[in-house]
């Protein structure tokens, strides 16, 4: 099976199965580009992701490998089969500093599959919540003038009970 | 006693120093050296961290008041748009960590991904009350909250192709979603409807008849695709709405139907499959075949507004009941519609509904 040589930011290899590495459109579009052969030495240099959210990723997608591609359109969204499997949510059992680590790693090695599961997970950490509790989920600091929040209060009434 | 004390004292600062060493390798990108500080640090004190934030919230408010006084320059007049007000004084970063944190921060997501969080969080259920509650949270997130791509998928989900409508509402995406006449999909609709009933009079006292006050509640459930969930109950709002979530957690007898929206009127088609045939859920076919009839029940709702909130009332203006036996013979059924035997709708927002993000906007 050919193998391919991935270099984290930090200077780890990994050497990866390529229809593994082939789950990052990044990757597959380089490896492509570049010509890279099976016997190649050559390393694919990831300057944007660090050793272990590169490690994380790789078993993210070897776990995902034999998953059917994702549907570019809305076809089947009647079925809830595609919640975040009970796999996928111990995966993303992680700090929120790793889940948005993950993010930008789904982002840039452009892999659909790891971006929607943890974009979802960090939805469902904002749903439910008030601003106050947001911001003290992500430690965001409030900005806003006393002012400025009147005036985004009165904006959103449209929704509100009271 | 005392010698405990300030042996621990010095290994407190021992640690601090140490941690605040890490923090400068970290600085000077010298990462592996500040993780050994870290650990050392961590070993000594594992309250290290905490305390050092500590200590560099009391020494902060130095900056908070230097912040005050760059934004009384710029003051809010309650005029200026508060979308460009920020664009203009909002430089690249997002938004800012309240206290320091070591781990990585929100902020690190550029715009384009917190956009795609968003997406989610609206999700298929068309959450934009969520959505309404991150542009609370900071400056950041309202310009993000109130982009308008966000709010022209929503406004695709009822009107599919509404761009030549956008004039009414000032070019506003925003605007369109919330005061075109629609429906709101994070909770229910409900109606109830009360009458008194004169029981039979007893043989004593004719002028002391019994009555009884009856109350039941119709319930409208609407989802973003188009379908709809009527229910008639007898149970109270507290004990229904949850089980109205998603059809199959609704009641056995629950109707499902579709919903077309015209300009303010919304028309409505319930089925009402027999009970047998909802509780098996096997075979439309063999359910058509077998029914002794089928009930259709088509409504004309109006959409209007309920104590200024768009979209929060709806008011019956026709309904009819079609009967269709196994003959194919139809009856149809015109309600009659005087005010208090079917009061309005009115919306009422669930909770639950807004949970969990299944399908992304």
């Amino acid at each position: 099976m050919p193998m391919i040589k991935l270099q984290s930011s930090d200077g780890e290899v990994f050497q990866v199965d390529f229809e593994i590495a082939k789950a990052s459109v990044t990757i597959k579009t380089m490896v492509e580009d570049l010509g890279l052969e099976e016997e190649d030495e050559e390393i694919v240099p990831l300057p944007n992701v660090n050793a272990g959210i590169l490690k994380k990723v790789i078993q993210w997608a070897t776990y995902h490998k034999d998953d059917p591609p994702p549907p570019e359109d809305d076809e089947g969204r009647e079925k809830r089969t595609d919640d975040i499997s009970s796999w996928d949510a111990d995966f993303l059992k992680v700090d929120q500093g790793t889940l948005f680590e993950l993010i930008l790693a789904a982002n840039y090695l452009d892999i659909k599959g790891l971006l929607d599961v943890t974009c979802k997970t960090v939805a469902n950490m904002i749903k439910g919540k008030t601003p106050e509790e947001i911001r003290k989920t992500f430690n965001i600091k409030n900005d806003f003038t006393a002012a400025e929040e009147d005036q985004v209060r009165k904006e959103n009434e449209w929704c509100e009970e009271k | 006693m005392r010698k405990p004390g300030t042996a621990m004292e010095s290994t407190e600062n021992e640690a601090k120093a140490l941690f605040r060493k890490g923090i400068e390798c970290e600085r000077d990108g010298n990462p592996y050296e500040a993780t050994q500080c870290y650990k050392r640090a961590l070993k000594l004190d594992p309250d290290v961290e905490k305390k050092i934030a500590h200590e560099d919230a009391i020494a902060r408010p130095m900056d908070t008041l230097n912040d005050q006084n760059d934004e009384s320059e710029d003051e809010y007049d309650n005029k200026e748009d508060l979308f460009l007000r920020f664009q203009r004084i909002m430089g690249p970063q997002i938004c800012f960590p309240e206290h320091e944190q070591r781990a990585t921060h929100f902020s690190v997501l550029p715009p384009e991904l917190i956009l795609y969080i968003f997406r989610w969080v609206v999700s298929n259920d068309l959450d934009l009350r969520t959505l309404e509650q991150c542009s609370a949270v900071c400056r950041g997130w309202y310009l993000c909250a109130r982009d308008p791509e966000l709010w022209r998928r929503a406004c695709l989900k009822f009107w599919p192709s509404s761009s030549d409508d956008l004039a009414p509402f000032d070019g506003s995406w925003r605007r369109m979603f919330i005061e075109r006449p629609n429906v709101l999909t994070i909770g229910c609709y409900i109606c109830k409807v009360s009458y008194v009933r004169q029981g039979e009079e007893s043989f004593r006292d004719n002028s002391n008849g019994p009555s009884f006050n009856v109350v039941y509640y119709r319930y409208l459930r609407f989802f973003s695709d188009g379908r709809v969930l009527m229910l008639l109950s007898y149970h109270p709002p507290a004990k229904i709405v949850r089980k109205l979530q998603t059809n199959e957690t609704a009641p056995f007898n629950v109707c499902p139907g579709h919903y077309r929206l015209s300009g303010n009127k919304l028309y409505l088609t319930l089925d009402s499959e027999g009970e047998e045939c909802r509780r098996t859920r096997n075979k439309y076919v063999f359910c058509n075949e077998n029914s002794e009839r089928k009930t259709t029940y088509n409504m004309i709702l109006e959409i209007s507004k309920y104590r200024s909130k768009h979209n929060w009332k709806l008011q019956c203006i026709d309904y009819e009941i079609v009967y269709r036996n196994k003959n194919n013979e139809v009856m149809v059924t015109k309600y009659v519609l005087s005010n208090n035997r079917f009061p309005p709708f009115i919306f009422s927002r669930v909770k639950c509904f807004a949970n969990e993000s299944v399908h992304v906007l």
